[in-house]
């Protein structure tokens, strides 16, 4: 029983950091452009062929792979909001909001559907980072799990570092606290905004990356994430980057440990995803701004 | 008057006029030549006939196989009217994607109906899509060939419109159960998709393994869940322990857990079986996304094997080949055979009008890349009623790495097994 | 050749709709000055302001720092040129510590070193009583030491010319005569201000130069005693 809970628990925080990867990118967005990003879902959909291309075309192997799809992915985010976003940052846009999710909503479709046509139809699935298993009495990981939770977790360190103790990331923290404030000290916004973008779409790209050897890509892949990545970003609090890595982590855990053990065994595995939104209810029904919300979203 | 005048065919005083010998031969000639049917010559610029193909080209839909199934119905359309087309008319396909969505279903038939007036529509790949469609083309009397939709359903209603080219559940089910209860399989888990085609497929299984009495557990999944390490762990982790872990699931997700299976030391391994139904075990990028996991997996196809394949099976999986770089999977030739069952049925009823197809399809007697096509105009059962009886399907089992399905070893039925095991064990 | 200004406008004009909230302003403030910028309310000064330090576009005129075109520049273009200013509703990183608000801008200088910027950030602290407060979280202070940490922030640009829009605002006399006192010794030490208020005996306590705005336009710009006594000045705040 003891093995049995723990290889499930192993499991479940291997799929928890993916998820915080996904989901603090997405807060991320949020908390400096103050749109909800719905193509967030494609953008890691995106960076798993990025990389999967990186490695059959360019030859690169499967781990620096994932670094360069995540550069790729950042180039990628930060094309699209140049291309798309921009009329967010203009005074006189009204419904900043509603044209927030509109254009993130179509640019989803549009991504999904030309993802059909560029990649094919067909899953695809790059080598392996490590073949084979770890096998540590009852707990049996595949490598690839192990080097997706390993360099999730190296990410959402670096990360961290990042936003606290480089100029760049408190200018970040700054421009999600109060944009007027961070413009009459010197930092130029849209920069931010620009790059904010760009940081959240190389996360979810990085993700995609890291576990397309593990559920194979296609182009509708980025339908779930999505989808779990507002419930995390939710629970932990809007905008709030150490809110999404442990609300990420914690519903990648028990979600799994639901599966493991509740007590009806056939229909566990159809309600896992129902189980997080189930959570979160209950998360919001005595903390309505999530686990660390705040009041104002704010990046910390 | 001379002869060369005749043609303008004028008349006398009275309006009559006997017409001379020559031109009684001429003109008889040319209305002989005109009734001819007309394979055999090209077609000419005349009226198309148009066919509307309904399918998944898009999420959430199965686009994959969709596309497929899309690519072999243009190829139907090219060979017909490479050939002269039907009753001297062009093959003209409108194809609608239907996303695997009812709603969708519902639009693009009535589309079809309304808009374009097709003289049949064919396709489909979801049940449950195929279900919304079938009301459309019952209510403007538009016949309706199905394609790879399983689901009893789709022919028990009765609606004389429609048709149905691939198996269907219980054809299926029973071979599945059949194949388990003859390979002596002592304790089987079900894991199906958490919808109405999933729990349809699982039940004819069930109900066969309980007339039986072989010992089975049900199990469900969310169709878009691609993580299923926990419910493998939870089936690994069962007392008494299962010797065949049977899966329908026609999303991607069959291939991560099809690979979790395998690396969690649950399935395919000397101790359980896996079969994986659904198809994709036989689309292209298979062995791609499973690697070994893929080695001793057992699954249905729904083509003519290999062995029984006719010069129609081999002309076709030859030019599919070269033109799309990849085996077509069963769902392919079931389109393929839809377009030329359609055009057939229009030739020999001469006509494009509904109930002349209707007719022309349950007289069909055609032999095509799967066969001989006939549809049953019984009953009993209910499902029987334009039904190809003999739609075949038969179940491989991989032994090697990268094997084609044409190539892997047929198991059951008897009449198309290739090996004399029902079931081959994993050898470590 | 006379020097130019620090930061002069010419028909410096904004309108929201129909509304003139500056309708063609000429204004040109000197190094070392001290102006008082006063008018009704809706009389455009915060507009100024905002035009002045890129806040706001502007739709026609100028705006030159040092002889220099800036207008249609950002904000942060201005802050970056020396350009300062506080809010009438005090604007900080609410979330961040009282020395890390003051960090910001520090940093954000190029070639910024930290050591040294902390330095200086704590030598500005220091001035204005808010040292002992370095971790508290700024949210956490009371509206008087916001005023006081954001014109701290504010120095940290080490900006030429401060705008300050209605730094009295709802503030305790004591700590009315402290800003003043701050703000006077920053003028000694040679930084140009333009205050905004409309307490008008604060202004008359530093100012030396007053400017007088209604309805979009300049109507009195001069010494503090003839501005006074400006007929046209007077009729603006009766409203007759």
């Amino acid at each position: 029983m003891l093995d049995y809970f723990l290889i499930q628990s192993a499991n479940g925080i291997v799929i928890g950091v993916i998820y915080a990867l996904i989901a603090t990118g997405l807060t991320i967005i949020f908390a400096l452009l103050k749109i909800v990003n719905f193509a967030h879902g494609e953008l890691y959909m995106m960076g798993g062929y990025f990389g999967y291309y990186v490695i059959t075309l360019a030859g690169v192997p499967p781990l620096p792979a994932v670094v360069a799809a995540m550069a790729i992915s950042f180039a990628f985010a930060v094309a699209i909001e140049r291309g798309l976003l921009t009329p967010l940052y203009s005074p006189g846009m009204e419904r900043k909001s509603d044209y927030g999710i509109l254009i993130t909503f179509g640019l989803a479709v549009f991504l999904r559907n030309i993802a059909i046509i560029i990649f094919g139809p067909f899953p695809l699935r790059p080598p392996s980072f490590f073949d084979g298993d770890l096998v540590l009495g009852g707990l049996i990981i595949s490598y690839d799990r192990l080097v997706a939770a390993g360099g999730g977790l190296l990410i959402l360190v670096l990360l961290i570092f990042f936003l606290n103790r480089t100029v760049w990331g408190q200018a970040l923290n700054a421009v999600s606290q109060s944009r007027e404030s961070a413009s009459i000290v010197g930092i130029n916004s849209e920069r931010m905004y620009m790059f904010a973008f760009g940081l959240g779409g190389a996360l979810a790209g990085g993700a995609g990356a890291l576990v397309a050897p593990i559920y194979s890509l296609s182009p509708s892949m980025g339908l779930v994430p999505d989808t779990q990545a507002f419930v995390i970003v939710i629970l932990g609090g809007l905008g709030s980057v150490s809110g999404s890595i442990i609300a990420g982590i914690l519903l990648g855990l028990s979600e799994n440990l639901f599966i493991a053990f509740l007590p009806d065994p056939n229909r566990g595995p159809s309600y896992a995803n129902a189980f997080g939104l189930f959570i979160m209810m209950l998360v919001l029904l005595f903390r309505p701004t999530g686990i660390f919300g705040r009041h104002h979203a704010a990046m910390e | 008057m001379t002869g060369e005048h005749t043609k303008r065919g004028s008349s006398g005083i009275n309006g009559k006029r006997a017409l001379p010998r020559r031109d009684v031969l001429a003109l008889a000639s040319a209305g002989a030549a005109a009734t001819l049917p007309v394979f055999g010559r090209p077609a000419r610029a005349a009226e198309p006939v148009k066919l509307g193909w309904v399918g998944p080209l898009s999420p959430p839909g199965g686009y994959a196989e969709g596309l497929l199934m899309k690519y072999a119905s243009a190829m139907a359309a090219d060979d017909i009217n490479k050939q002269g087309g039907v009753l001297g008319r062009p093959i003209e396909i409108l194809y609608q994607d239907t996303r695997g969505m009812a709603a969708e279903g519902t639009a693009a038939a009535e589309r079809l109906c309304v808009q374009d007036k097709v003289a049949a529509i064919f396709g489909e790949f979801h049940s449950s899509v195929a279900l919304a469609e079938m009301e459309v083309v019952h209510k403007y009397n538009v016949p309706f060939l199905a394609c790879d939709v399983w689901s009893q359903e789709v022919t028990a209603k009765g609606y004389p419109q429609v048709f149905r080219n691939s198996i269907t559940f219980p054809l299926l089910d029973v071979m599945i159960g059949d194949w388990i209860v003859a390979a002596g399989f002592k304790n089987a888990a079900l894991l199906c998709e958490q919808d109405d085609i999933g729990l349809a497929w699982r039940k004819g299984v069930a109900d066969v393994l309980t007339a039986h009495k072989t010992p089975f557990q049900l199990y469900t999944a969310d169709p878009q869940a691609t993580d299923f390490t926990a419910q493998v762990l939870r089936l690994k982790a069962n007392n008494p322990p299962f010797d065949l872990f049977l899966v329908l699931y026609g999303e991607a997700g069959a291939y991560p857990m099809t690979r979790e299976s395998h690396s969690l030391g649950f399935a395919p391994t000397a101790n359980t079986a896996l079969f994986v139904s659904g198809g994709e075990a036989v689309d292209p990028t298979f062995w791609k996304n499973v690697g070994k996991a893929g080695l001793w997996l057992i699954c249905e196809n729904v083509g003519l094997p290999k062995s029984a394949w006719n010069d129609k099976t081999k002309a076709f999986v030859a030019a599919f080949n070269a033109k799309y770089k990849t085996d077509p999977p069963g769902s392919a030739m079931e389109a393929y055979d839809a377009v030329w069952n359609l055009a057939e049925a229009i030739k020999n009823s001469g006509s494009t009008a509904p109930e002349a197809i209707i007719h022309g399809l349950e007289t069909l007697h055609w032999v095509g890349t799967r066969g001989l096509y006939t549809y049953s105009t019984s009953k009993d059962p209910a499902w029987a009623y334009h039904q190809y009886m003999d739609a075949p399907e038969s179940i491989l089992q991989y032994n090697a790495q990268d094997q084609s399905s044409f190539d892997a070893p047929i198991v059951w039925p008897k009449k198309y097994a290739t090996v004399p095991y029902l079931y081959k064990k994993p050898t470590a | 050749m006379a020097m130019p200004a620090l930061i002069e406008t010419r028909g410096l004009s904004k309108h929201f709709g129909g509304i003139f909230a500056v309708d063609r302003l000429d204004f040109a403030v000197n190094a070392g000055e001290l102006v008082g910028l006063i008018g009704p309310n809706g009389s455009g000064k915060t507009t100024t302001i905002n035009l002045l330090t890129g806040h706001l576009k502007i739709d026609a005129g100028q705006v030159r720092l040092r002889g220099e075109r800036v207008d249609g520049a950002a904000a942060s273009v201005f802050a970056a040129r020396g350009v300062g200013r506080t809010f009438q509703i005090t604007q900080l990183f609410s979330r961040m510590s009282v020395i890390e608000n003051m960090l910001v801008p520090g940093l954000a200088r190029a070639h910024a070193e930290k050591r040294v910027v902390l330095g200086e950030a704590r030598k500005h602290l220091e001035f204005l009583g808010l040292a002992s407060l370095e971790t508290l979280q700024a949210k956490n202070l009371s509206g008087g030491q916001q005023k006081l940490l954001e014109l701290g922030r504010a120095l940290m640009l080490k900006p030429e010319i401060l705008f300050l829009d209605e730094p009295f605002a709802g503030v305790n006399p004591y700590l009315r005569d402290e800003i003043i006192g701050f703000v006077k010794t920053l003028h000694e030490a040679g930084r140009t201000f333009v205050i905004v208020d409309h307490d008008l005996d604060a202004i008359q306590r530093l100012v030396h130069r007053l400017v007088v705005m209604s309805r979009g336009k300049k109507i009195a710009d001069g010494p503090l005693a003839e501005v006074r006594t400006n007929p046209a000045v007077i009729t603006a705040y009766s409203g007759v």
